[in-house]
């Protein structure tokens, strides 16, 4: 596979990856959103197994392999047991409609596009050109955490930034060592694990699960 | 030359002081101050035209004026101006013998015809004038003449107010342009016009800088830019219908024609952020006055607002050649500039075949309210096409002229990529998404303006008694849709005489090809053949129901009631309304409108499952007078309020003002 | 010179007759995903015909621009199936117009159906003409877009050197940029034609109609000329977007053999996309009128992202 032939499918593939997270701000039912959420994953496993192809590094596909397991499995598995646990209920809308929202995502991008491009040409792997779209991914997720204001789905959009965060190492240097991504992975299990136990307390005091009814904590 | 400059002004002379002198006589007053107005505007159109092809003129009053005289000269750019007031004129003048007729008895029409004279001559002057006096003593000319035409029925309801506005506007960008030429003559040490593109490019980066935003500021707000603009949907519809015609379609651009001397002949090429500005400025007003033209339930507000509208679109042209010219593209930049000029050209024709179209449907149904018309396309045939001629036009659709031009202005937005920094590339981007936009909105504006006031069935009674208007009015919009169409099939008469202003202008050739029947931008970048277009048009239009006829297609035609899903009877109430219409636009530009929302429901006194009316109200706020005007107005008062303490009405307090102010001069100026 | 005028009319009659033919296969595939039989895939021919022989009743309160605007929508699409690079990219009559042209002469051919359905006095009608021109307004700047980020990668704004340019990149199809104009412009496709998820063509509820409210009051030859139409704007997008975005196939030289190539090839990519159609319109619901927006700036998104990615990634 020539360099460009994988950049050329890098670049696709994390502009899949992008669009799902855009996804998350579109969909409104839960069960969806943790779908996206799921294939992201399996987008950024399969192109770590791309990379790992192209650069023979054996820790690359262990790290997709886990990839699979952590992200692509049990995460969603969980969520979607906190999900289960919610049932229906009524939700505030977000701060910002669907569309001024989608609007502040092409606005993310381009920053996004500004601030990496310069890092990213100074980068000689054949990676690097996707650079920022990993870091709008980054920024987006930021954005739907500060928007949504059901728990759940601001989980999601902390999951979706560290989905950045992994892409962004993987395409500027093929990924950190082995025993630091199985740290992440390890600690964004467990984070998920609380989140939910939380959620379902948030949900048997509340009724709700709007994270802005917390304030009501205060008094 | 100089012998067609005199006859213009002793035409417009004789106009004017004639309507005086036959005072006393109303319709000799009309006839002898219209007629003679048009006998000076085809004077002057054809002086326009001997400009263009090269004459030149020069004349030097030296007593006239303070300071250096009054200075007249005309160069290619000066010529073409001339010509769109001549355009604009021409029908206006015309159109004008028959609308004033209802004038008699009620308003004096030795004042109106006087006012017209002076303010059509004034206009055609302003391109002319070559220095600071000259063009300034001109300017406010212009405006004082148009502000006593606007209030010409002080009657009507909102007259005085929108004179009002309008005059205080006018006389702040007059401020404006007094303080930027009075900075640019005094750091460059002359006030003649021919010298100061020489001394401005030694001039220091800052005062250059400032000047620009002075007189971009003053012409900006002539021009009617957002937010510069809330003139404008004043003036325009308390106007008469050919006074709105000529400020919409000709006025106007004499603002552009300001901002364009100071962008390419006085200040030379600038830096980057003004041209981003100018196109930035041009995206916004382009967009927002659609927008507001789409919801506005008065047809003649309503083209106020669109001629905000193109305004914007001639800016984006203006913004893009100067972007271009600071990037080193000369090329590019005359190719946008011919765009922005043949705009210019191409709004004064079909804007003032819709102002005069608008005025004819006021003066037969008397009333520019949609909600209370419809129906008018049996009642005034001939008013009906004229008006669906200026709609396509402005809507910029094939074969028209606004197509060409705005054709014109998405390709030179186009070639920006051939630009490598990243920030104007997304200028740019955003300039043709505005653009789009834009003329997306016009379409469903005019859709709307259209098929509301004239399609289906009349609304009121007014409108149901509505009646075709005289010859004068229709001969004057007849030969202004015959300008859309030549202008919009044939763009090469317009696009010879353009290229050699743009290259007087900017010494560069714009980057396109044409002959009489296409044009080509950029080598290969882009064509079109509008001739081939319409004659294509034509040929299917004659070709189908031809055929049609020999392949034994059933030709029966039955008339019958609308579709009613079995209701009973149709009447004028079943109909869309103009509010109606606008509704998913104010919905989805509900964050820019604010709507004021009002719903009424009166009941049967018997029963509440009958009702007897509902009223419903729906209006949009001016978020920039509550934004923007309304603050900075209180400001003032408050200070003014402060400063007020000054006025003690004490003589001594009066006299040691005058003392002190003495003493200081003395100090510091000797 | 004769060749090419041949080439030229031949392409007309493949828009003009194959469209009902289009539509045809559309209504049998969704017919088919649906569960039932459909209606044979030349139904539309045969409802043309009827239509033609049928009188026309026009509304009392209608003017001219009622009876004009079918002729009208059929001859802009009959021009610019002359300026559609359908078969080949050297067409004779194609210097007519540019991509911004072609978009424009639709434009021109909305802004008559829209006066059509206000003509009439009806409530539908004028509903129908409001709905209709809000979304093409909205899609507009998401094609000029689109159109930008082709024209930045191509060079040029003229459908066959677009074509050519095209053809010639041999890693088209993994561009990222290309694949997004191609997405933004499908969904600008669906809703100028009036599919699902914008408008659903085969409703009979009035209140769910867009482009159907505004035809309400056709009959007779003239109904006949607006469905026919209708067909051929549909042919038409389609055509441009399979050529432009998967320009494989198309004759770039005058031979028969290239043609026939052409030929096969527009059959292949058409019924292709019409099986796409078919299976979205079957798998998603129509959109709530005022969800319409957000599709379209959604789309406006992914055009926007289209022209930067071509800006920074070149």
């Amino acid at each position: 596979m020539s360099p460009e032939v994988l950049s050329k499918l890098v670049n696709l593939l994390s502009f899949a990856a992008l669009g799902l997270t855009v996804l998350l701000i579109v969909r409104i039912r839960l069960e969806g959103q943790v779908r996206a959420f799921g294939l992201q994953s399996f987008l950024l496993a399969l192109l770590s197994a791309l990379i790992a192809f192209y650069s023979g590094s054996f820790e690359l596909l262990g790290v997709a392999v886990a990839l699979v397991v952590v992200k692509v499995v049990t995460i969603p598995r969980v969520l979607n047991r906190a999900v289960a646990n919610i049932g229906l209920s009524r939700v505030a809308a977000p701060y910002l409609g669907t569309a001024p929202a989608l609007m502040i995502c092409g606005l993310l991008t381009i920053i996004a596009f500004y601030v990496m491009t310069p890092i990213a040409a100074s980068n000689p792997l054949p990676t690097a050109d996707a650079m920022p779209l990993a870091f709008a991914g980054v920024l987006i997720g930021f954005f739907i955490m500060v928007n949504r204001r059901r728990a759940v789905t601001q989980i999601l959009g902390f999951l979706m930034l560290e989905n950045g965060i992994f892409l962004l190492a993987l395409l500027a240097t093929y990924g950190v060592p082995f025993i630091v991504e199985m740290g992440v992975f390890l600690d964004v299990l467990v984070a998920v694990l609380i989140m939910e136990v939380f959620v379902y307390h948030i949900k048997d005091n509340f009724d709700s699960i709007d994270v802005g009814e917390l304030g009501k904590l205060k008094e | 030359m100089f012998d067609l400059f005199l006859l213009t002004l002793a035409c417009f002379g004789v106009g004017g002081l004639g309507a005086l002198v036959a005072a006393r006589s109303p319709t000799l007053a009309r006839i002898v101050g219209h007629v003679s107005a048009l006998l000076g505007a085809i004077s002057a159109l054809t002086f326009g035209v001997a400009g263009l092809a090269g004459g030149s003129m020069q004349l030097n009053i030296p007593d006239l004026l303070p300071i250096g005289g009054a200075a007249f000269g005309v160069d290619r750019l000066s010529a073409f101006f001339v010509l769109i007031i001549a355009v604009g004129a021409i029908p206006a003048a015309l159109y004008a013998i028959g609308y004033t007729r209802e004038y008699a008895g009620k308003h004096s029409l030795a004042g109106i015809g006087f006012a017209f004279n002076i303010f059509i001559a004034a206009m055609i002057l302003v391109p002319l004038a070559r220095n600071v006096l000259t063009f300034l003593a001109l300017w406010e000319l212009m405006s004082l003449a148009s502000y006593f035409l606007v209030i010409t029925e002080p009657e009507r309801e909102d007259t005085l107010s929108a004179g009002w506005v309008y005059f205080v506007m006018t006389h702040a960008g007059f401020a404006a342009l007094f303080l930027g030429f009075l900075l640019l003559a005094q750091t460059t040490g002359s006030i003649h016009f021919t010298e100061w593109s020489a001394a401005a490019a030694q001039l220091d980066p800052d005062s250059r800088n400032l000047v620009f935003v002075l007189l971009a500021i003053g012409f900006g707000s002539k021009a009617g830019v957002i937010p510069l603009h809330i003139w404008l949907p004043r003036a325009h519809p308390a106007a008469p219908s050919h006074i709105s015609a000529l400020m919409s379609g000709v006025m106007i651009k004499l603002g552009v024609y300001g901002l364009l001397r100071v962008a390419f002949d006085w200040l030379g090429a600038g830096p980057l952020w003004w041209g981003g500005m100018m196109l930035i400025v041009g995206a916004v007003s382009g967009v927002l006055g659609v927008l507001y033209a789409l919801v506005d339930p008065d047809l003649k507000r309503l083209l106020a607002y669109s001629s905000v509208e193109n305004i914007g679109i001639i800016m984006l042209g203006v913004g893009a050649a100067m972007l271009f010219q600071a990037t080193q593209l000369p090329g590019l930049a005359a190719l946008a500039l011919v765009a922005a000029l043949y705009h210019t050209l191409n709004h004064a024709a079909f804007k003032s075949l819709l102002f005069m179209g608008a005025g004819a449907v006021l003066h037969a149904a008397h009333t520019s309210n949609m909600e209370d018309l419809g129906g008018l396309i049996k009642r005034m045939p001939q008013t009906a096409a004229l008006f669906l001629v200026g709609s396509l036009a402005i809507a910029a659709l094939p074969p028209f002229n606004g197509f060409i031009s705005e054709w014109l202005t998405f390709q030179s937005l186009l070639l920006s990529f051939q630009i490598s920094a990243h920030t104007v590339n997304l200028i740019f981007a955003l300039g043709v998404a505005a653009l789009a936009l834009t003329s997306g909105l016009a379409v469903a504006c005019f859709v709307r303006a259209f098929g509301i006031t004239f399609l289906a069935l009349p609304r009121s009674d007014r409108a149901e008694h509505a009646y075709e208007v005289d010859w004068t009015m229709r001969a004057a919009m007849a030969l202004l849709a015959l300008i859309c169409i030549v202008l919009g099939v044939a763009p090469s008469l317009v696009l010879t005489p353009l290229e050699a202003i743009v290259f007087e202008l900017t010494s560069a050739h714009a980057d396109m090809r044409f002959n009489l029947t296409a044009v080509v931008a950029n080598g290969e970048f882009g064509w079109v053949a509008p001739l081939w277009i319409g004659l294509g048009l034509v040929m299917f239009l004659l070709a189908i129901p031809l055929a049609l006829r020999l392949l034994g297609a059933n030709q029966r035609r039955r008339y019958y009631e609308t579709w009613g899903c079995g209701r009973a009877l149709q009447t004028a109430r079943f109909e869309y309304t103009a509010t109606a219409f606008a509704n998913p636009f104010k919905r989805v530009f509900a964050v820019l409108y604010r709507p004021i929302k009002d719903l009424d429901i009166e009941f049967h006194p018997e029963s509440r499952y009958f009702v007897r009316t509902i009223e419903y109200y729906n209006e949009g706020r001016l978020i920039f007078e509550d934004a923007l005007y309304r603050p900075l107005l209180g400001v003032i008062e408050t200070l003014a309020r402060r400063a007020r303490v000054l006025q003690s009405g004490n003589v001594h307090s009066y006299l040691v003002y005058i003392l002190v102010a003495l003493v200081a001069l003395l100090i510091f100026a000797v | 010179m004769f060749t090419e005028i041949a080439i030229e009319l031949f392409q007309l009659l493949l828009v003009a007759f194959g469209s009902p033919l289009l539509v045809g296969v559309i209504r049998k595939a969704k017919a088919r995903l649906q569960g039932r039989r459909g209606a044979p895939i030349f139904q539309p021919y045969a409802d043309i015909r009827k239509l033609f022989s049928k009188e026309v009743v026009v509304s009392e309160n209608s003017s001219w621009i009622f009876r004009f605007t079918p002729y009208l929508l059929a001859t802009t699409m009959l021009l610019a199936a002359l300026i559609v690079p359908v078969l080949t990219t050297s067409a004779p009559l194609g210097f007519m117009g540019n991509i911004v042209a072609l978009m424009y002469l639709f434009l021109l051919g909305t802004f008559f159906l829209a006066l059509a359905g206000l003509d009439a006095g009806s409530a539908f009608g004028g509903m129908g003409s409001s709905r209709e021109v809000a979304i093409a307004a909205l899609a507009e700047p998401t094609v000029l877009i689109a159109i930008f980020g082709i024209a930045l990668r191509a060079g040029t704004t003229s459908l066959d050197g677009i074509i050519i340019r095209f053809a010639a990149e041999p890693l088209l199809m993994l561009n990222a940029g290309h694949l997004l104009a191609f997405f933004a412009f499908f969904i600008v496709a669906l809703a100028e034609n009036g599919r699902l998820p914008v408008d659903n063509p085969a409703t009979h509820l009035e209140l769910t109609m867009i482009h159907e409210a505004m035809i309400l009051e056709y009959s007779g030859r003239l109904l006949a000329l607006v469905e026919w139409a209708a067909g051929m704007k549909l042919f038409l997008f389609l055509t441009l977007i399979s050529n432009l975005f998967f320009p494989w196939g198309v004759a770039l030289s005058n031979t028969p053999i290239a043609l026939m190539i052409a030929f096969f090839a527009l059959a292949l990519k058409l019924l292709l996309f019409a099986g796409a159609i078919a299976l979205l319109e079957t798998a998603v619901a129509k959109l709530r009128l005022f969800r319409v927006p957000e599709l379209l700036a959604g789309s406006f998104t992914v055009a926007l992202l289209a022209v930067v990615t071509s800006f920074f990634l070149k």
